[in-house]
């Protein structure tokens, strides 16, 4: 008897025994079983906060990450009720000498590109840029939110002002938004026929609140009818050609 | 048949879900050294991080070398289109799977709804009998239930909870919001420039009507989906009713993956009886339609219809060549038809422009043209017009041999 043979001999008596009724029936419980585990989990993992939730919380997460993790909050608990955007400039040095460009809207060309087309890849960058912005708003918000939670912190300015950017640089968002401020200032200084040395990113977000809805009649591309609000960050190197020719 | 199979529905899913992935390739390909590679928007070492924090560091795919970022999207594409069309089976659908999760890792930031919907459902429709229909390769399907089908039926399943969850856990945020709750979030969903997409959004929304009952539409219909679904008496409203909210979702928020996984999601939740039902029931509304054979015009409207009979449901007859016995006439005064186009359409019989407007009623790529028809109709101009052309229309018997019927299906 050859290897190849006994094989299929193994696996066809494998399956003739796997296909009997008893067995497909034992087979069909664990396999119901199974999902009911599975869904218990992942619904445990997507409900609001609760105490037993934060009790397994790691144990959670391992299970549902990275195959099993989502997220069902479009617009939820409550839809993006301002529009976005996010500026940047570039302090460079040509020679030894320091210049720094206008603010550059990177947000609208992506909107504009969207609402032209009905399928566009600029989707994609606009998704990205969202995703950006929120990262760094919640960051924000829970940085500032511990800071003032912390006497040490609270007490002493300049420890305070350190431990936010320190905290802030390590967002995924934050980090994501200097990578792509790359792409930004190579494009633009290509388009300006410049080739600086050593080039810093500075952006900000601006959160334009359009009329609320009590004001819907107020007309809505009439920015006087607009509250603005920014946050922004300090300049960062991103390019430095000096200490990569050195 | 078994009354509880799905394969047609998830088939479906399949399809739709392989060409949405397909898709997204084509629109990363051109970029995929900004969104994947070694200097990507979302950086590097953070992919790394993540995927030794997952315990997946066997698995890291070298993004960082040339044309890996290309490789990786180019090879997705390669195995989506195989999986769409069932080629490799359910390795393929294991592999499609493995590789869009290498993706999202290595750059979560750019994937939208539509994305998470695609990752949760892939593992479930893998197992689930949705390789039925639409093959590359035909294959014998086994006889008698085996360890599989066992699996791919609670599989099947298990997928249309999955649905069911996007929508439960959905509204279960969206009512702890106090715009969801106090009726005004469409307000802010259309007005929000980023999901603006048509001028129209702000008049509509200068209706408090339209933002309080559409919001709480919304918010109701989300909260039914899980629970009304799984009933027949309720499951094709509850349907319908998706299907709207997504296409004003796609048309005026400009939101499109995430719009046409969803409802292609739906076809899951209806049976293979269901479908062969329906198609039934559709094949009964069929139309029998009588042309003259000796008049040019007529037969090349006949082989226009036909081009765009997509689902059969118009069948082209020469008058002329019939026999003119009652059978298979159907009722049709022959006289009558040879001056006017005749149409059979279950139990009655129209001619003239009744008779185009039953063809056109019957051919989806025209159906645009029916509010003016029935305009036309109403104000008896379609008739007058018809009648027109029919009396001026040429017949010449000579141009026909014996039968006119092999130039009428060209």
């Amino acid at each position: 008897m050859t290897f190849p043979n006994t094989i299929t001999k193994v696996v066809a008596g494998l399956n003739r025994r796997l296909s009997q009724p008893t067995v497909l029936k034992i087979i069909r419980g664990v396999t119901i079983a199974a999902f009911c585990v599975h869904f218990t989990l992942v619904a445990w993992n997507q409900l609001p906060d609760n105490p037993l939730q934060h009790q397994f919380k790691k144990e959670l997460q391992s299970y549902v990450e990275p195959f099993f993790s989502q997220a069902w909050t479009l617009f939820s608990p409550n839809p993006i009720n301002a529009n976005m955007s996010m500026l940047m400039r570039f302090e460079y040095e040509i020679n030894g000498s320091i210049d720094t460009t206008a603010w550059i809207d990177i947000t609208e060309p992506l909107i504009q590109t969207r609402q032209d087309q009905f399928w566009s890849p600029a989707q994609r960058i606009s998704k990205f840029m969202q995703s950006c912005m929120t990262n760094i708003s919640e960051n924000h918000k829970m940085i500032a939110g511990h800071i003032e939670s912390t006497d040490s912190l609270k007490a002493d300015s300049v420890k305070a002002k350190e431990f936010y950017l320190k905290a802030m640089m390590n967002g995924y968002g934050f980090q994501s938004t200097l990578q792509y401020s790359v792409y930004v200032a190579n494009n633009y200084f290509n388009s300006q026929q410049i080739s600086p040395q050593l080039v810093k990113t500075q952006y900000k977000i601006l959160t334009a609140k359009f009329p609320r809805f009590s004001k819907r009649h107020l007309d809505y591309y009439d920015l006087k009818n607009y509250q603005f609000s920014e946050l922004g960050s300090e300049f960062v190197e991103v390019i430095n050609k000096k200490r990569a020719n050195g | 048949m078994d009354k509880t199979s799905y394969g047609i529905g998830l088939t479906f899913f399949r399809v739709f879900i392989c060409f949405i992935i397909i898709k997204n390739m084509c629109f990363y390909l051109p970029m995929a050294d900004m969104l994947f590679g070694s200097h990507a928007i979302f950086p590097m070492q953070s992919y790394m991080q993540l995927m030794h924090g997952y315990g997946l560091g066997a698995f890291i795919y070298p993004f960082h070398l040339p044309y890996a970022p290309q490789l990786c999207v180019m090879l997705t594409l390669v195995a989506a289109t195989c999986y769409m069309l069932a080629i490799g089976g359910r390795w393929m659908g294991l592999a499609v799977f493995a590789l869009i999760m290498l993706l999202k890792i290595r750059n979560g930031f750019v994937l939208d709804g539509s994305d998470n919907v695609i990752q949760v459902s892939l593992p479930l429709l893998i197992l689930a009998d949705n390789l039925r229909h639409f093959r590359f390769f035909e294959i014998d399907r086994p006889d008698k239930p085996n360890l599989m089908t066992v699996i791919a039926s609670v599989a099947g399943v298990a997928l249309m909870i999955q649905i069911a969850f996007v929508y439960f856990f959905t509204s279960l945020a969206k009512l702890q919001g106090d715009l969801w709750l106090n009726g005004t979030a469409v307000y802010y969903t259309m007005r929000v420039r980023d999901f603006m997409a048509t001028p129209f959004n702000i008049t509509l929304t200068e209706s408090h009507y339209f933002v309080v009952l559409s919001t709480y539409f919304t918010l109701l219909w989300e909260m039914s989906f899980p629970f009304l679904v799984w009933f027949r008496q309720t499951k094709f409203y509850i349907l319908f009713f998706g299907v709207l909210l997504h296409l004003g979702i796609w048309v005026f928020m400009r939101i499109d993956n995430f719009s046409w996984v969803m409802m292609s999601s739906y076809f899951i939740f209806v049976t293979d009886e269901e479908y062969r039902s329906f198609y039934q029931f559709i094949m009964k509304r069929s139309a029998i339609v009588y042309i003259d054979g000796w008049c040019a015009n007529c037969r090349r409207f006949a082989a226009f219809v036909n081009k765009l009979n997509v689902i059969n449901l118009v069948h082209v007859r020469d008058i002329r060549s019939l026999n003119g016995s009652e059978e298979e006439l159907k009722g049709v005064d022959y006289t009558m038809a040879t001056m006017r186009m005749a149409t059979v359409a279950g139990d009655k019989v129209v001619y003239g422009f009744s008779s185009i407007m039953e063809i056109v009623k019957r051919l989806p790529l025209l159906w645009l043209l029916l509010p003016i028809m029935y305009i036309l109709k109403a104000v008896r101009v379609g008739d007058a017009v018809y009648g027109e052309l029919a009396i001026k229309r040429q017949i010449i018997p000579i141009h026909c041999s014996e039968s006119c019927s092999d130039k009428i299906d060209k």
